[in-house]
């Protein structure tokens, strides 16, 4: 017997109701489920803050609507259907939109929910308890979610009302599952920028960088053949633009080709191990980042 | 043999690597911090231990290095026996933390919603939480104010919360990082007797800055300075270390030169604090009697001031930090 066992042996623990059923757990779903209750229950204690959210991207793109109508007309122009396949600019934009919008939830939400806790004084309670840090992450994650459920379904509500766009519910079971995968690969990119801002503090620059860079090259307000060849290739590395292309095929032309959408979950199931893999490395790596330097709950 | 230590600290040391200086953005010139020294500390199973030490002494960072929060340079440290960086779940398991910031709560959830979430982290079933949350917040005096928002709650009601949720899980190790910090004394006090009279059965390590705290609840105190402990014991065994050497405690009109004092025959160490034109001055000395001639000579002779009060007083926590130290706790 080494040392180390003996010694291991021979120390005890005091015990508690609470430790003698206690096991550490790889990922404690009920954990996650509580965090994001408790991250909805705050949230609806502003509840002016959803309702913006939901209404301000509208705003953002009203104008492109307008600039695209006065350039090329009410709906359309024969270069934009050439490339894009699509005769409605406003509809097709809309569902760049409500896509997009998980995006950029995902890159402000997760990172600035931390920086919340750290400024509240609330991360080093947190991670001084034995919940798993991938279940806070994900209870963050699944609160976002749920928000940005709801807003772009206030999104999609205004423009069908203001625009008066209309969308095929016929392959709403591909859409859905599609847009699924993309929120559980953004997810990966989230906990990313979790990391990073456990380590850089301010997510003010650092975010929005990401978020401007993301922005750029989604296929929001243009179609993905617009890009330079490069940049459509990065454009593709992002989970969005796949769900764009594709709940746009689906939404618009109300048509699902079965290739086309199993080549699409293919690539998005390798972007959510992609992205859950570099997430949680880049993740973890800033946790021992910080608490070496002792800034876990630092401004 | 069995370790019967909750508490077990071996030669930890962290040292923090801060930025002194940068070019543009670009770190050019760091500076090491030794925020702990190779401290070593054994905590019997139900003692309450205290870290008594000034701001900046490394009482914090020791916390943190048990809590998990922060990863030591070098050493090791075991809570209810297990090692803080190896069994680092099971450790924060075993034990609740207090740390004496109020912010440290979610303002906008109820007082009794702050504790139940924090329950159910320690996978208690949603009535238990509540049963456990409302025993707690019952036996912090705040069950009345069990629905009303943190953020609606005074400064002392929302500390009571903190210390209440590093009970919920019944550890059998706590650590108070100055729980009683900006507490009004009432409050304070309500915090004092608790841990005194219903955790008696808990391992405790507190960090204070407030002598009397550390004089009252604390089977053994360490005195820690620049992250070194420089005397552990009893409050008894402390004070009487310092025995050879009296106190005296002079309220004095006027501001007089302390530099002379420290020079003069038979004085140890001497400080003073001035406010509103009178003086506080505390001066150690071997003999205090044979002191007590020279110094009200010496003021007699000065006009601008006049001795109003005079004391030697029996050794206190702060006299003996003082003596191993040269420096007051509150400085």
């Amino acid at each position: 017997m080494t040392q180390a066992t003996q010694d291991m042996e021979e120390r005890t623990h005091d015990t508690s109701e609470y430790l003698e059923t206690f096991e550490p757990r790889a990922m404690d779903w009920s954990a996650a489920r509580v965090f994001a209750v408790k991250n909805l229950r705050i949230a609806l204690r502003y509840p002016a803050n959803l309702l913006v959210w939901g209404i301000l991207p509208i705003f953002w793109f009203a104008p492109f609507i307008l600039m695209a109508t006065a350039l090329g007309g009410a709906t359309t122009t024969t270069h934009f259907m050439e490339i894009s396949g699509f005769d409605d600019f406003i509809q097709f934009v809309v569902i760049g939109w409500f896509v997009y919008m998980y995006l950029d939830t995902s890159i402000w939400a997760i990172g600035n929910n931390f920086r919340w806790e750290q400024m509240s004084g609330t991360l080093e309670p947190l991670f001084s308890t034995p919940v798993p840090r991938i279940s806070i992450l994900l209870g963050a994650a699944f609160s976002d979610t749920v928000q940005g459920i709801f807003q772009t379904l206030i999104l999609l509500g205004l423009c069908m009302g203001i625009f008066g766009v209309e969308y095929s519910l016929v392959a709403i079971l591909p859409t859905i599952v599609i847009l699924m995968m993309m929120v559980i690969a953004l997810y990966g990119f989230s906990f990313m920028l979790a990391g990073l801002i456990l380590v850089f503090k301010d997510p003010s620059v650092l975010t929005q960088l990401i978020s401007e860079t993301s922005y750029m090259i989604s296929p929001v307000n243009y179609p993905v053949q617009a890009l330079p060849r490069g940049a459509q290739f990065l454009s593709y590395l992002l989970p969005t633009t796949i769900a764009i292309v594709t709940i746009r095929e689906i939404a618009i032309k109300g048509l699902v080709q079965l290739p086309s959408f199993l080549m699409a979950m293919g690539f998005m199931a390798l972007l959510i191990a992609v992205f859950w893999g570099m997430g949680l490395f880049v993740f973890n790596r800033a946790e021992e980042w910080t608490k070496k330097r002792g800034h876990m709950g630092g401004f | 043999m069995l370790n019967q230590s909750a508490v077990e600290i071996e030669d930890l040391s962290k040292t923090f690597l801060s930025i002194r200086r940068r070019a543009i953005v670009i770190p050019v010139e760091r500076k090491k911090v030794e925020a702990l020294r190779s401290v070593s500390l054994d905590i019997p199973k139900g003692q309450i231990y205290g870290l008594l030490g000034p701001n900046g002494a490394g009482k914090t960072t020791l916390i943190k290095c048990l809590a998990t929060l922060v990863l030591p340079t070098s050493g090791t440290a075991r809570v209810n026996g297990y090692d803080v960086l190896k069994e680092s779940t099971y450790a924060r398991a075993s034990m609740g933390v207090c740390q004496g910031n109020e912010r440290s709560i979610y303002w906008k959830l109820t007082a009794r919603e702050n504790i139940i979430f924090f329950a159910k982290l320690y996978r208690m079933p949603h009535n238990e939480a509540k049963e456990r949350a409302d025993e707690l917040l019952g036996r912090m005096g705040l069950l009345e104010k069990a629905d009303e928002k943190a953020e609606n709650l005074s400064h002392g009601m929302r500390m009571k919360i903190v210390f209440a949720r590093s009970l919920i899980h019944d550890p059998p190790v706590l650590l108070f990082d100055e729980p009683t910090q900006g507490l009004d004394p009432t409050f304070a006090s309500d915090l004092r007797s608790y841990i005194r009279e219903k955790l008696r059965d808990k391992t405790i390590l507190l960090t204070t800055h407030y002598m009397h705290e550390a004089d009252l609840l604390c089977d053994k105190i360490a005195l820690i300075n620049e992250g070194e402990i420089k005397s552990f014991g009893t409050p008894h065994e402390l004070k009487e270390g310092v025995r050879d050497y009296d106190s005296l405690h002079m309220r004095v009109a006027g501001i007089p030169n302390i530099e002379r004092i420290k020079t003069m025959d038979h004085v140890l160490s001497a400080t003073m604090s001035t406010r509103n034109g009178h003086s506080e001055l505390v001066v150690t000395a071997a003999n205090g009697y044979e002191l007590v001639h020279t110094l009200l000579n010496h003021f007699h002779k000065i006009e601008d001031v006049k001795v109003e009060h005079f004391e030697i007083k029996e050794p206190s926590l702060d006299d003996v930090f003082l003596q191993l130290t040269g420096r007051r706790i509150e400085d």
